[in-house]
This record gives C-alpha cells, sequence and structure tokens, in this order.
C-alpha cells in the first residue's frame, strides 16, 4: 500500500469510516508502525484543539425574526395606482396651462408674428418676409429655371 | 434541538408546498442547532454565524421548490449553508493582510503551549482568538470541509452530497487539507507525543 493510500486508510480510522477486515488491518498496522501512529495521534491533538463543538444559543427569536422576514419576501409587491380622476387630472392641468399661453384672455388670439416678432423686435429679415406679398407662378418658375427671382 | 426523521421532514415540506407556510418554522427550529454550529464554527463571531443563519434559511425557502427529495433535507441544508459560507470565508480572506510568519513570530509561543497540552481547554478567549487567527490561514475549501467533518461529524457520503463531489474526492480533499493544517503547525508539536 502506497503512502499516500495508507494515509487515507488512516484516516478513514479515525473517521470511523472502516469496518470488518481493513479497519483490523489498519488497527494492526497502527499499532507497529511508529510513522503512522505519530500522524493518527497528531491530527487527533489537532482536531482536539481546532475542531471543539461551539457552544450555540438556539432562540425561538431566531425563528419568530426568520418568519418575519419571510413574510415580507412572500407579501405581493403592490404599485401604488391614483383613482381615476386624479390620474387625469395632471394632464389635464398641464393641457390647459398650455392653452393659456396661447389664448391670453382680454387681449385676443396670440398671433403667429407676434410669437415669431415678439414686441417687433424680430429681425429684420422675417418682418420683410411678412411684409412681402406673396410670390406669384412665374415668379417662382423663374427662381426654378434660372435661378433669379 | 435534534433533527426530524427523513420522513417527518418530508412530510412537513409537503404542507409547506401545499400552502401551509407556517409551518416552516418547525423545520427551522429541528435544524437551527446544526447550522447555527457550522456557522459560529466557520464565522468565529456570534453575530455573523446568526445572520448567516437567516440567510440561509431565507435560501432555503426560497428554493424549497427545487428540492426534488433524493437527498436528505438536512443534506440538502447543508449544501446551500456551505456554499453562503464559504463565499463569506473567501470574501474575508481576500480582505486578509496577516501572514502566517507574522502570526508564528507574535504567537508561536502559545500556538506550542496549546498544542503540547491538549488538557489545556480552549476555552479562554485568548486560545479562541488564537484557534480562529491560525484556522483562517486555511483555504475556505479546507476549512469548509474539516468543519463538516470534525465539528458537525457529517459522514464521508454526506460530505459528498453536501459538497456536490464523489466520495473519493472528499477522502483527497480531507487528506490534503489535514495535511495543509499539520505542516503549517509541525514546528509547535512536541518531538514526543507519539
Amino acid at each position: 500500500m502506497g503512502h499516500t493510500a495508507m494515509q487515507d486508510k488512516l484516516f478513514a480510522l479515525y473517521d470511523g469510516e472502516l469496518t470488518g477486515a481493513v479497519r483490523q488491518e489498519i488497527e494492526t498496522h497502527l499499532a507497529s508502525c511508529r510513522a503512522c501512529r505519530q500522524l493518527y495521534t497528531r491530527w487527533q491533538q489537532t482536531a482536539q484543539v481546532f475542531f471543539r463543538p461551539p457552544h450555540v444559543q438556539v432562540a425561538e427569536a431566531f425563528v419568530h425574526q426568520l418568519m418575519e422576514r419571510i413574510a415580507v419576501v412572500e407579501r405581493p409587491h403592490r404599485v401604488r395606482r391614483w383613482p381615476v380622476a386624479v390620474r387625469w387630472l395632471v394632464p389635464a392641468v398641464g393641457l390647459a396651462g398650455l392653452l393659456l399661453l396661447f389664448v391670453r384672455p382680454g387681449r385676443g388670439a396670440l398671433s403667429i408674428e407676434t410669437l415669431l416678432l415678439g414686441e417687433g423686435q424680430g429681425s429684420e429679415q422675417t418682418q420683410l418676409l411678412l411684409a412681402s406679398e406673396p410670390p406669384t407662378t412665374e415668379q417662382m418658375f423663374g427662381v426654378m429655371m434660372e435661378g433669379q427671382p | 434541538m435534534t433533527a426530524g426523521s427523513p420522513v417527518e421532514d418530508r412530510e412537513v415540506i409537503q404542507r409547506i408546498r401545499s400552502g401551509e407556510k407556517e409551518t416552516y418554522a418547525d423545520l427551522v427550529r429541528r435544524y437551527q442547532a446544526k447550522v447555527l454550529r457550522l456557522c459560529t464554527s466557520l464565522l468565529a463571531d456570534a453575530t455573523l454565524a446568526e445572520d448567516a443563519a437567516q440567510e440561509i434559511f431565507l435560501k432555503a425557502y426560497q428554493g424549497l421548490d427545487t428540492f426534488r427529495g433524493e437527498a436528505l433535507f438536512s443534506t440538502w441544508l447543508y449544501r446551500i449553508a456551505a456554499n453562503h459560507c464559504k463565499d463569506l470565508l473567501r470574501k474575508r480572506i481576500r480582505e486578509k493582510t496577516e501572514s502566517w510568519e507574522t502570526l508564528v513570530e507574535e504567537q508561536g509561543e502559545q500556538l506550542q503551549q496549546l498544542l503540547t497540552s491538549p488538557e489545556n481547554p480552549t476555552s479562554s478567549l485568548a486560545n479562541t482568538e488564537l484557534v480562529e487567527r491560525v484556522l483562517s490561514h486555511l483555504a475556505p475549501d479546507y476549512r469548509l470541509i474539516l468543519t463538516l467533518r470534525e465539528v458537525q461529524g457529517l459522514s464521508y457520503r454526506e460530505l459528498a452530497e453536501a459538497l456536490g463531489c464523489s466520495v473519493d474526492a472528499v477522502k483527497a480533499r480531507l487528506r490534503r487539507a489535514r495535511q495543509d493544517l499539520q505542516e503549517k503547525l509541525r514546528h509547535f508539536f512536541g518531538p514526543g507525543n507519539v
């Protein structure tokens, strides 16, 4: 039996995993082999120092806390929905505000010229454009053919 | 607080699946001590261990539909606990700065005393801290398998199921873990302990 296989058997003996003839064989070997006995004893000692079962305190509070957490996780996630009347209110108020911008009570409807030129401070070009007569069909044709109005 | 029989566990799980969610508390009561013991051994801090145990039971509850009953509920729970604690240990090891040499330099004498007089219990706070400092130098996989075997008393077969590997792999990993720890401690054993 190789060194590694023997170590596995020794640890298996220590772990209570061996039975019958194999167990007897390893126990006999252990009694006669100093190196194996040292390995076995040292591990026994190590485990005794480093792997002592800790003292734990079980409490009903632990169970309650857990069950409360589970209840929270299980609770269906609700999306808060406003009543229909309130849901319509926001866009309605927005729309009304927009309309108020265009239709000023007592000052008449807001014209496109006022919007573009403000209080007559628009660019000269825009003023000229708005003041000029609409082009005739011949003028339009001339622009297309010759690039001249 | 003792664990229930596999039949009892299966019955409780059946009841939970059929809508009696509150019966999960019975399963928690059955396995609370085992899970807490494992977490305390691995994390060496009562508060952290309790938090970890809460997470483990919560994960188990959420995954109860995936429990097919091929393994024991306890083994399945150990698997969840092992994975959770391993993640925590890995995180801790990434933050670790102390080298083995520093530990030996600072506490070599106490370590030798601890190992050469095993009748001296590790109940004192200083010894408990020293044990934790030594174990924190083990790889998470090694610490986990040694704790499951030595503290929780799992058989090779149960270890294989809990760790998701073969019995041969369990034997090999256990041997390597034990060798690693003994290699670290080799200078501190007295010559006459054969």
